[in-house]
């Protein structure tokens, strides 16, 4: 399974930059339509666009931050992301144009609408309007003035009785003097004495009646001069003018004369003003008109842009759910895990990826089903293996016998501890790579049989070797085979295989000798007896016979000194044969010491040094003979003898050391074996029997320095062994 | 540059703040002026439109440690509406109900910008050991509104013309004075 870590898919630094930047865009445009004081017009829908804005702002802000920082570690997040942010982008870039256009719009459009020759026209309509309006008040006053001098008017009101038409023919005069639409007079309680109006088409009786007076007609008769106003009725316009009409400074009648504005013409004002208020409306207003339509095109931009996102969040989450599902799938599988399935949710390529999907993953399960039990198999095959190469491997080390495997080329491709240790290969074990490495001079008769069985192409060859490593020397039963066969394919090379026969040889030998003892004790003691008797019968019974007797004593002496010494030499041979088993105790070495001390006590020459404390475990009439031995030999040499003993963890050993000559290569190699002797009486049995008695109690005699000073140790373990007590 | 912007501000501010109050026959009552609203109602009275203003007074009992409390909240409507073609403007009094016609519009403007003699709050209902703080605020519209409903706060929050504390100790009941000190 590969587990390498796959690099994230993380959005890169400007995408990740990208809504934050938004974010600040937005907060700058807020910032520049913040209202100030001077604005014109409302503050609402700067208000609402900022807040929209500030609004938009945190919600990106949040949203942005969820996305980068929870749904980051989901699938096709960096995928909805980018998508989302392009279509904001292909959104909010038009929009933004667009809105910029607009504005220039919008400016330009103002100065085109408030055109200074549109303004001047519509003050120069205001201006003839408001003349006509002042003209006929001009007027109405005017003839107020010349009424306020008609003395007969003053007469008739005076002197006719009320309810003759005089007075109202005299205002019938005046109103078609005038032009008005109406005269009525009036008097101190505001009834009315006399009117006259003027007749048109289209009149009716309602107008006929008369209204009441009015503050303005009120005011006239408090000044005590003529007044005028307008008056805007159901029907129409009109300018009405009243007049106190004194006699001789009493105040006998009001006359009130008004006149109706022409329809059409005070239409055509009133419309020039409301043309004229909304102009001047509009052009007050004229910077909070551009605001508005500059806060309504960027609201529009916002609500679309805001749309837009949400739009893009809507369609990017139905494009990369899909691909979710897969990444997550496809993780899953990367997992080890082939149980997950990618839900089909359409019928478009997407959906067929997904179904090829997971028709790849059924076939991925089965292969890896098939895969594991393979595994499974072969897993339990290495077990078995391994361990049949770790039964080998501790047979091989458990195995007492040497045995080194080669190549064809005599490469070492196997070699026991056994091996090493017979050959003493430890310290050379690196540098053994080949057999042909085997260059020391004690090894060269591994090398010579590993010769002779490749350049005779021998299948098997089986001999005999004598190792000699220092003053060791041990006899070695090499036995070697052809492994395989060439052309097989399989491993061919070489087995051999070394066992230390140097035991079983002198077991052998022993066995021979005491054999040979046996047979030679049984055949020559049986005549030794009677012949010695029989010489000194002899000696005493024909002494006095003799004509020489000293050669008589001397020849029969001779005979019976020889047959002592052939009886000498049988009771050894006897010993050697049928030495006793040892009858072990626990000695106390400084005893030892002490008795071989008084027995050599004429000796001077002979030193025991030190009385070590501690026990050996032997026969001690064997021992003793043992040292009796070591040391006759060592002061056969005349010089000083030393004698000491160390004890350690293992065992003691007994020391005798003497300054002679030394042993030469010869007697060092041979000194150990049966009747093998450097003194001219000397039985030659002596130190291999010592030797034996040796190995009898679990240890070993060894000559550890040949040159001068000649040094030879007895070992004696501290635990005896079960096998030599039993043997 | 802050600080200039700050003393300037303020003595904008305290030109614009001509607000006093005096109590006289148990009623306080309150004259304020918008010396600053002068050339913007002449503007638009002139231009034709008409314009309705209210002022409103609301008198908070002061509170150490809490938000003031609004005691008293008093609204009073004026209109104009201007006739160009006669040169005539209507002044109208939204709360009385009075009319009357002036051929000056300075008058007009006048009408609208200052508020002499408003009676705010009784005196009675008032604590004579407790502090109080007379806000005037000035709303003002362009067009004939005839309703001044909850709504129009919404799109226009007011000016502040002025406040000041109400001292009923120093306040001789009955008289015409001027019993309060000018929060600047």
């Amino acid at each position: 399974m590969n587990n390498e870590v796959r690099p994230q898919h993380n959005l890169a630094l400007p995408y990740r930059l990208l809504p934050f930047t938004f974010v600040v865009l937005l907060i700058i445009i807020a910032v520049a339509m913040w209202p100030s004081d001077n604005q014109y017009g409302s503050k609402f829908l700067s208000w609402l666009n900022i807040s929209l804005l500030i609004a938009m702002a945190v919600s990106v802000f949040f949203v942005s931050l969820r996305k980068l920082t929870i749904d980051a570690a989901k699938a096709g997040s960096v995928l909805r992301a980018k998508l989302v942010a392009a279509m904001v982008v292909m959104v909010l870039v038009p929009a933004v144009i667009l809105q910029v256009t607009a504005n220039q719009v919008i400016e330009k459009g103002m100065d085109v609408w408030f055109d200074v020759r549109v303004d001047t026209l519509l003050d120069k309509a205001m201006a003839l309007s408001q003349g006509f309006y002042a003209r006929i008040s001009a007027d109405m006053d005017a003839s107020m003035v010349q009424v306020a001098q008609d003395a007969e008017l003053v007469n008739e009101i005076t002197v006719v009785p009320i309810g003759s038409m005089v007075t109202s023919r005299h205002l019938s005069k005046l109103v078609q003097q005038y032009s008005w639409d109406k005269a009525e007079l009036f008097d101190a309680n505001e009834r009315v004495i006399a009117a006259a109006q003027m007749a048109f088409e289209g009149q009716s009786l309602s107008e006929l009646r008369s209204l009441p007076i009015s503050d303005a007609g009120r005011l006239s008769v408090l000044l005590g001069r003529h007044t005028s106003e307008h008056e805007i009725r159901e029907n129409g316009e009109y300018v009405v003018g009243y007049l106190p009409i004194y006699d001789q400074r009493r105040q006998i009648a009001l006359l009130r004369a008004q006149v109706r504005l022409p329809d059409n013409v005070a239409s055509s004002a009133r419309s020039i003003e409301t043309d004229y208020r909304s102009y001047r409306e509009l052009e007050r207003h004229r910077q909070g008109i551009k605001e508005l339509f500059m806060q309504t095109l960027m609201m529009t931009t916002i609500f679309i842009t805001g749309v837009a996102g949400l739009f893009a969040l809507f369609f990017a989450k139905r494009l990369t759910t899909p691909v979710e599902d897969l990444a997550q799938a496809l993780k899953q599988v990367e997992s080890g895990e082939f149980d997950g399935f990618v839900p089909v949710r359409s019928d478009d390529e997407l959906g067929s990826l997904a179904v090829s999907f997971n028709s790849m993953t059924e076939r991925l399960k089965f292969n890896m089903e098939t895969l594991r039990q393979t595994q499974d198999e072969l897993t339990g095959a290495l077990v078995s293996s391994r361990q049949r190469q770790y039964v080998l491997e501790n047979l091989l080390a458990k195995l007492q016998s040497g045995v080194i495997l080669l190549d064809d080329d005599g490469s070492i491709r196997l070699m026991n501890l056994s091996c090493k240790q017979l050959f003493a290969l430890q310290d050379a074990e690196k540098r053994k790579t080949s057999i042909l490495d085997f260059s020391e001079v004690h090894l060269k008769p591994v090398l010579e049989f590993y010769q002779t069985m490749q350049t005779q192409a021998l299948e098997s060859l089986q001999t005999e070797m004598v190792i000699t490593y220092g003053l060791q020397s041990f006899k070695v039963l090499a036995r070697g085979s052809r492994l395989g066969e060439k052309g097989s394919g399989l491993f061919t090379g070489w087995l051999l295989v070394f066992d230390d026969v140097t035991q079983l040889a002198e077991a052998q030998k022993h066995q021979a000798w005491s054999e040979v003892a046996q047979r030679l004790a049984h055949e020559i003691k049986n005549p030794l007896t009677p012949i010695k008797l029989s010489t000194e019968r002899v000696q005493r019974r024909f002494r006095n016979q003799v004509d020489n007797v000293e050669v008589f004593d001397t020849c029969t002496s001779a005979v019976i000194n020889q047959v002592e010494r052939l009886q000498r030499l049988l009771a050894d041979f006897s010993n050697l044969a049928t030495l006793p088993k040892p009858k072990c105790t626990q000695v106390k070495i400084s005893s030892l010491i002490k008795d071989m001390s008084e027995l050599y006590s004429a000796y001077h020459n002979l030193t025991f040094e030190g009385l070590p404390e501690g026990e050996v475990y032997c026969d001690a009439d064997q021992i003793r003979q043992v040292l009796i031995n070591l040391i006759d030999n060592a002061l056969a040499t005349k010089k000083p003898v030393r004698v000491y003993v160390v004890v350690d963890k293992l065992g003691s050993s007994f020391f005798v050391q003497d300054e002679g000559a030394g042993i030469d290569e010869n007697t060092a190699q041979h000194m150990f074996e049966p009747y093998f002797s450097t003194k001219k009486d000397g039985s030659g049995l002596g130190l291999a029997i010592a030797q034996r008695i040796s190995e009898e109690h679990g240890g070993h005699l060894q000559l550890v320095s040949a040159s001068s000073p000649t040094r030879f140790c007895m070992f004696l373990p501290h635990v005896f062994p079960q096998s030599s007590e039993e043997a | 540059m802050f600080f200039s912007f700050a003393a300037s501000a303020a003595e904008e501010l305290k030109e614009s703040e001509q607000i006093h109050t005096h109590i006289e026959a148990g009623v306080v009552y309150c004259d304020v002026q918008a010396l600053n609203h002068e050339a913007y109602f002449l503007n638009v009275l002139g231009a034709g439109s008409a314009m309705t203003v209210y002022w409103q007074f609301k008198v908070r009992k002061i509170s150490e440690y809490w938000i003031d409390q609004a005691v008293v909240t008093v609204r009073l409507g004026r209109q104009v509406i201007p006739d160009l073609v006669t040169k005539r403007w209507l002044m109208r009094d939204l709360s009385g109900g009075v009319v009357r016609y002036t051929a000056e519009i300075e008058e007009a403007m006048m009408f609208l910008s200052e508020m002499n003699h408003a009676a705010v709050v009784d005196v009675s209902v008032l604590d004579a050991n407790s502090k109080y703080w007379l806000e005037a605020k000035l709303y003002s519209y362009e067009g004939t509104l005839k309703e001044d409903g909850w709504w129009t706060s919404l799109i226009n929050w007011g000016e502040k013309m002025g406040s000041v504390a109400i001292n009923l100790n120093n306040d001789v009941v009955g008289e015409s004075v001027v019993g309060v000190t000018d929060e600047q």
